[in-house]
């Protein structure tokens, strides 16, 4: 059933980080956090999300922003819009692979309303972010009355639509290390027309030591209950000349490590078949791709 | 004469255009600033004093038979201001033509998931959305059938009992001998194929706005293509004299076919309004919008080709049509589906078979193309399948069996104007130069047939259009018409036919539609026929004005009437220079001196035939002239995705005259987009086993975007037709019929794999490469 009708709900705003804080510990399984809406809005005109109280953590500075140095990396916000990593020199210098994704990523409305955090809790198997964000090395700051915690990105998620972050935690921020510039990263995402949710997409980082793969990182997205990486796949790739034999021989590999499932966008068939295939893109797109400056 | 365009070309400003010359020029559109700016009003921005919201409750059972409802608790719900059931209304039965056997709310039985049951009326939707929640109906779940062919069995479920069978219309019709054309054929093919139900996915969800007045007048804003048609049947539906029904103008946020009819919701608003005493506003969700507007016709079409010496002699085309819950106009669908195959090629004898089959889905109803886009996709595939089995040229293949002007074809059609030919040989030249060398690679091509009006629709033995126009005092003019502005153009469309007829500025023509209290009794928009018959019109009221400009110039002026000519907004006489008036001038004349008015009105009515018995036309057909196409167009695939890139549509359409080039080529886009969403990425209304519709949003019901569509050429070859104003034919779904078929053809072309059914998705791609290897 969808309407035209948001429910009722109470909406609170807090203005600091404190505040919000206190307010998810207060409200807790009650309350669902907004931060740009592009999903929250939408299931709950769908009535798969009911809360009764949302607090919208739009007015806390603290969590606009995006901040890079060379020495820690990248910061991102829980607020931080898709809008903003994709106009950031910095992400597009160093990170180039996160703005490829917010280049391809849904249309200009949610674009400018998608927010990287929202991406990431919404724990969608097909998030577009979180694919290139787990091949980076990815972690996440959680803040809570008690105080904070740190992550990896890849122990965040539990299935679809769950994570470990417990009913009186925020996202706080996502922090990714600096990529060395020689690394190579690409990303690809198969779907149905431009503006659309992926039925498969492949995240690729890796750096090449005289033609051969180092330190390799392939995230799956969309072909199990959570974004996978595959470390067999990148043990096999470690050392390897990257040659077409190689590829083909990794790529092979990719079909039987996944498990996806058929629904209205394609079917399990289809992503298992496609998924070497995808790989590959992923990987030639990173070839292609100059190492960051 | 062959004309290239680039689409988005450069507009010619409407300021500085020729006095005389917009017939052909490429103008911007009249409702242009209102549409972009924000200030055209659709139903939701209807402004009306103390206007209540009207939500419909819909069946959640694909069949069941309703026991009971009981109302009692939503009407004690504070703000609810009314609550209806069929107790409510008369029982009208809602259709197309003769075909009426929808109630607008059940009596006793739901047909399909989205059946109107009950519905009410509220202060808010949030209140009206509860209220739903609170009716208590108690149904009886009934076994169900959602597939046509199950449907057609003699032990099937039937749908309605007065009809006893759910085969709501066939048709058996043959020309010719097509038993002996078979057996005097070198080769006989017969291939089956088969499209999915396609959902028109207006932008502007459906509804309509009902205002009952305490006079008992009924006043509606329902964006609707033929404001008369509603008007009419709604009239009957709420046992109200036509002179008490109103339908105003409103903005029409696309239509495709879905808006031609009286819908259930139209006559539920004014039931609501009625029964409330006050406005209420009844707007579709999205949601609603997929499973409760209405859809294209699922189609299976098996097609038999004859062939001899090269040539396609005989055809047996046999379609079935899932028309879902209730009629509405599957019986003509079917019927231009099987009327459409029997014109797309010369052959010498045709056998149609067609059956419309009601089943427990949403309702199908006309979209553009109207039965073509099914048609197309098998018969144009079939012939690149024949002339692959034969090792013909594709290309040469249709030259060869393609109409010309002056031909009539075996089920009658009179081609007064036809440059198909020319299409073809535009459309293969433009990939010329781009032709696909590499692996995996391939071109396509598929031609279209389409219609120019249609005699017979709703009840009448007509065509008709109407059109006043009335000069003012200043010399502009105001221009009223019958039909709507869907998007098509029309208002610019008739404003450009009005301001050359009379020889005035097009910026002081203004134009007036889809007002029923405006315009005389006009059909509307539908088959493709605004242009032609209202454009008509226009012309006719326009020389009757012009009549009564020379009548009277003829008396001031003391000169022979037949010496007097319009030319640069003057009254001129061709015998004396000196003699001259302008049009300012002699209307303030009319009005002042001779207390007259300057106005003329301006019926048209085709010189076409009804169908008879067989559902066919007797020459010149059912329209008066008839739009020809072809579509080329280039695509690589990727073998290990299955997924495919289209490099470039050439679309060269013989429209007749473009009035607008720029009109015409959004349309040639806007049909490509419809088709191509058909043949790729648009899933169709699917159901599951519960019979419940499995698409709800546009999150998963895809449609293209730009960022999807290829780039199109637009070609027009231009054709001289006698019969329409300035020559001009229908532009605005002919395309739609080809692009599947063209896509098909160059997917074979390109992997050598033969896709039977649409959408052609990657997925499907990738079976039939695996079963080709295999």
């Amino acid at each position: 059933m969808s309407t035209r009708v948001l429910p009722e709900f109470l909406l609170l705003r807090p203005d600091t980080f404190d505040e919000a804080l206190s307010l998810v510990d207060r409200y807790r399984d009650k309350a669902e956090v907004l931060a740009g809406g592009t999903d929250l809005l939408v299931n709950m005109k769908c009535g798969t999300a009911t809360p009764s109280i949302v607090i919208g953590i739009g007015k806390v500075d603290a969590f606009n922003r995006i901040e890079f140095d060379p020495e820690n990396g990248l910061a991102i916000g829980a607020l931080a819009s898709i809008r903003a990593l994709h106009d950031s020199p910095d992400v597009a210098r160093y990170y180039p692979v996160l703005r490829d994704v917010a280049h391809l990523f849904a249309n200009v409305q949610l674009l400018n309303m998608g927010t990287v955090g929202g991406n990431i809790c919404n724990a969608s198997p097909a998030g577009d972010f979180i694919p290139p964000l787990l091949s980076q090395n990815a972690h996440v700051v959680l803040g809570s009355a008690s105080g904070t915690r740190t992550l990896k990105l890849i122990d965040f998620f539990v299935g679809p639509g769950k994570t470990v972050r417990r009913p009186d935690e925020l996202l706080q921020t996502i922090t990714l290390p600096p990529l060395s510039t020689d690394y190579h990263s690409g990303f690809v995402r198969i779907t149905r027309t431009a503006e659309d949710l992926a039925k498969i997409s492949v995240a690729t980082v890796f750096s090449l030591r005289d033609g051969n793969f180092h330190d390799v990182r392939i995230s799956f997205g969309a072909v199990a209950p959570t974004v996978l990486r595959m470390p067999d796949i990148e043990a096999f790739l470690e050392g390897k000349p990257m040659d077409d034999q190689t590829i083909g021989e990794a790529t092979a590999m990719a079909a039987e490590r996944i498990s996806p499932i058929t629904d209205l966008r394609s079917t399990s068939d289809y992503r298992r078949k496609i998924a070497g295939a995808a790989l590959r893109q992923s990987i030639l797109a990173a070839v292609e791709r100059s190492p960051a400056q | 004469m062959l004309k290239h365009h680039d689409a988005g070309a450069e507009m010619v400003p409407q300021e500085g255009v020729h006095e005389v010359d917009n017939v052909g020029a490429r103008l911007g559109r009249t409702d242009a600033w209102r549409k972009v700016t924000g200030q055209e009003q659709y139903m939701e921005d209807v402004p009306l004093v103390s206007q209540l919201w009207g939500k419909i409750l819909r069946s959640p059972h694909p069949h069941a038979r309703i026991r009971g409802i009981d109302v009692s608790r939503a009407e004690s719900l504070p703000g609810v201001k009314a609550v209806i059931t069929f107790r409510d209304i008369v029982p009208f039965k809602i259709g197309y033509s003769t075909h009426g056997d929808q109630f607008a709310l059940c009596h006793d039985r739901a047909r399909y998931v989205g059946d109107e049951v009950a519905a009410v009326a509220a202060v808010d939707e949030e209140t009206a959305e509860k209220a739903l929640s609170l009716i208590d109906v108690d149904y009886e779940v009934l076994p169900f059938v959602l597939d046509p062919i199950e449907a057609m069995k003699p032990d099937a479920i039937v749908l309605h009992k007065d009809k006893g069978t759910n085969i709501a219309a066939e048709n058996h019709t043959e020309f010719g001998d097509v038993e002996k054309g078979f057996a005097e054929a070198d080769h006989v093919f017969e291939d089956e194929f088969e499209t999915q139900r396609q959902c028109h996915v207006c932008m502007e969800v459906h509804g309509c706005v009902a205002n009952w007045g305490n006079d008992d007048s009924l006043s509606v804003w329902t964006s609707t293509q033929s404001p008369h048609i509603v008007k009419r049947f709604l009239a009957k539906a709420v046992d109200l004299p036509l002179s008490k029904v109103r339908v105003n103008r409103v903005g029409v946020g696309g239509a495709f076919g879905s808006r031609t009819d009286l819908f259930p919701h139209d006559v539920i608003a004014a039931y609501l309004s009625k029964k409330a005493r006050r406005p209420v506003k009844l707007l579709f969700s999205r949601q609603e919008e997929f499973y409760a507007s209405a859809t294209r016709h699922p189609a299976l079409v098996r097609i038999k080709t004859g062939i001899k010496d090269g040539m396609i002699t005989t055809r047996h085309v046999t379609a079935i049509l899932n028309g879902g819950a209730y009629t509405s106009q599957t019986g003509a669908v079917m019927g231009s589906l099987g009327w459409k195959a029997s014109n797309y090629y010369r052959i010498e004898n045709y056998r149609y078979d067609g059956y419309g089959v009601l089943t427990n889905t949403s309702v199908a109803t006309a979209y553009r193309g109207y039965g073509g886009p099914q048609l197309g996709f098998a018969l144009e595939s079939q012939i690149d399948m024949i002339a692959e089995r034969l090792e013909l040229d594709p290309v040469e293949f249709r030259l060869n069996n393609a109409n010309r002007q002056g031909d009539t074809s075996v089920s009658g059609s009179y081609f007064s104007s036809c440059e198909l030919t020319q299409c073809i040989e535009a459309a293969d030249r433009a990939l010329e130069g781009e032709k696909p060398a590499g692996r995996d690679q391939g071109r396509g091509m598929a031609i279209g047939f389409g219609e120019s009006g249609w005699r017979g629709a709703y009840y009448n033995n007509s065509d008709v259009s109407a059109a006043t126009i009335k000069m003012n005092m200043d010399g502009s003019i105001h221009t009223t018409v019958g039909g709507a502005e869907i998007g098509t153009g029309y208002d610019t469309t008739m404003a450009q036919i009005a301001a050359d007829a009379l020889g005035v500025p097009i910026d002081q023509v203004s134009v007036h539609s889809g007002d029923t209290n405006d315009a005389a009794y006009d059909l509307g928009l539908y088959a493709s026929r605004g242009a032609i018959t209202s454009g008509m019109a226009v012309k006719l009221a326009a020389d009757k004005t012009k009549g009564k400009l020379l009548d009277a110039a003829a008396k001031m002026l003391d000169t022979p009437r037949s010496e007097l000519s319009i030319e640069n907004r003057c009254i001129v006489s061709s015998a004396n220079p000196n003699i001259a008036i302008t049009m300012a001038e002699i209307a303030e004349h009319i009005y002042e001196e001779e207390g007259s008015a300057v106005f003329g009105t301006g019926i048209y009515d085709p010189q076409t035939h009804l169908a008879d018995e067989t559902g066919f036309h007797a020459s010149p057909g059912g329209s008066i002239t008839y739009p020809f196409c072809a579509v080329n167009l280039d695509v690589s695939v990727n073998r290990d995705t299955g997924e495919f890139k289209i490099g470039k549509i050439a679309v060269a359409v013989d429209c007749g005259k473009p009035i607008n080039p720029a009109i015409v080529e959004g349309q040639i886009e806007g049909d490509v987009f419809h088709g191509l969403g058909m043949a790729t990425v648009e899933p169709g209304l699917d159901y599951d086993d519960a019979g419940a519709p499995k698409y709800h949003h546009l999150v998963d019901y895809k449609l293209l975007t730009a960022a999807d569509m290829p780039q199109i050429e637009c070609i027009v070859a231009e054709s001289t037709d006698p019969t329409g104003p300035f020559g001009v034919k229908g532009v605005t779904q002919l395309i739609t019929s080809s692009v599947g078929a063209a896509l098909a053809n160059a997917l074979n072309d390109a992997i050598g794999v033969r896709m039977t059914s649409l959408p052609i998705t990657p997925e499907k791609i990738l079976q039939a490469l695996e079963r080709a290897q295999s």
